[in-house]
């Protein structure tokens, strides 16, 4: 059982790690888009959600989003955006292009704990 | 001896911060509770020979889960994690003999000291 | 733009850093009665910046001694401070003033302060200090926790 998380910052990766670890998940992780769509290759079966943020260098998250969708094999899984972006029209488009949950930073863990288990459709929402 | 401790908090942050620190130094976590009552619950059937205990929990917060503690267990070891604007608390604390505080942020550093500071 | 009504804009900025650091890191900061943010001595310190373009372009910062950049990366993570890198230090100092300026940014949606927010970055070194020309307006703060330390300012270009 493996959530994906996608975001430059190695800081945020190991929060969101902390967060996994508590729910008994492995974590895969990538600093950018075209690392995640690597990992997504080998690891699409296992992954249950993707952790994303909308401001990264190369491939941001919102093109990355919209690969992720189109593509057959990866669009079922689940992806909340985490991120500072909190402009309204910012978060449609992401809603949009297909992501599932939308969490703003900052956040608590105990927040991410929860919201992660309402992604997985094991909380409740 | 110190040797098992009982770390009662609602943040998995400071579960896991104390627990590596306590393991690196050669304690054992004995348990770990996420709220005042789950912790009387855990001190009871452990016996740990250390509590930490943090003040603001929901459902039992950590001063009522102390003056449980103490009730049973007059002579039971609890250091109280606090934090800015704790003050009264920290006063009600010192009249049920809690005399130990870490405040947050605490570090290593400051974790160990106030172990040593317990006979 | 960043308009010269600065009250408006360091009280939202205070809530901002106040709110990050209490949510991200679990303790409370405070704001120093000391008129300097400059840090209080001379060990070795990270600064996390950010141009926040506007009609009037302004540069966020914080200032860090490395200690108090261990202490609130080991709270944001759980990890203790021994088993830190460096690395880990930069990225969490950037996080932050990632998340300030974001935060700041929708707190301040309906004012008359709008701003872009654009890719953080640190600096890292021993015993150096932010200095403006004399006529740079500036804010600036210094906020802390116990022996924790956090130089904060916005200079206006």
């Amino acid at each position: 059982m493996k959530i994906l998380s996608v975001d430059d910052s190695s800081i945020v990766r190991k929060i969101i790690r902390g967060a996994a670890e508590v729910l008994q998940y492995d974590l895969l992780e990538a600093s950018d888009g075209s690392e995640a769509l690597e990992i997504l290759k080998s690891n699409a079966k296992d992954i249950e959600l993707i952790l994303l943020d909308w401001n990264m260098p190369g491939m941001n998250g919102y093109d990355f989003l919209k690969k992720v969708k189109s593509h057959p094999d990866y669009k079922k899984i689940p992806v909340m955006m985490v991120t500072t972006e909190s402009e309204k029209e910012n978060i449609v488009k992401a809603i949009q292009a297909g992501a599932s949950h939308y969490m703003t930073k900052p956040f608590s863990i105990e927040e991410l704990i929860k919201r992660i288990l309402e992604c997985l459709g094991k909380g409740e929402s | 001896m110190i040797k098992r401790i009982l770390i009662v908090d609602d943040s998995p942050i400071i579960h896991n911060l104390l627990r590596k620190t306590l393991e690196n130094n050669g304690y054992e976590v004995c348990g770990d509770a996420k709220n005042g009552k789950e912790g009387v619950e855990l001190f009871n059937t452990l016996s740990p020979d250390l509590v930490f205990m943090d003040i603001t929990m929901p459902i039992m917060d950590g001063l009522e889960a102390a003056k449980n503690i103490k009730q049973t267990s007059p002579n039971a070891r609890i250091i109280m994690l606090s934090a800015m604007g704790d003050d009264e608390i920290m006063a009600q604390a010192k009249e049920i003999g809690i005399d130990i505080f870490l405040k947050k942020p605490f570090d290593d550093y400051k974790i160990v000291s106030a172990l040593s500071k317990i006979i | 733009m960043l308009s010269d009504n600065y009250t408006d804009l360091l009280k939202y900025f205070s809530i901002a850093i106040e709110e990050v650091v209490h949510t991200m890191a679990g303790f409370e900061i405070s704001a120093s009665k000391d008129p300097s943010f400059f840090l209080r001595d001379d060990s070795p310190r990270i600064s996390g910046l950010m141009l926040l373009p506007s009609s009037k372009n302004a540069i966020l910062s914080i200032t860090v001694s490395l200690e108090s950049a261990s202490i609130l990366v080991s709270y944001m993570t759980g990890i203790p401070v021994d088993e830190l890198k460096e690395e880990d230090l930069y990225d969490g100092v950037i996080e932050l003033v990632n998340m300030i300026a974001g935060r700041a940014k929708s707190l301040l949606i309906d004012t008359t302060h709008s701003f872009g927010l654009t890719a953080p970055f640190a600096i890292y070194g021993r015993d150096y200090e932010l200095v403006l020309k004399k006529n740079v307006s500036n804010l600036s703060k210094k906020y802390v926790s116990g022996d924790l330390e956090i130089g904060f300012g916005i200079f206006f270009m």
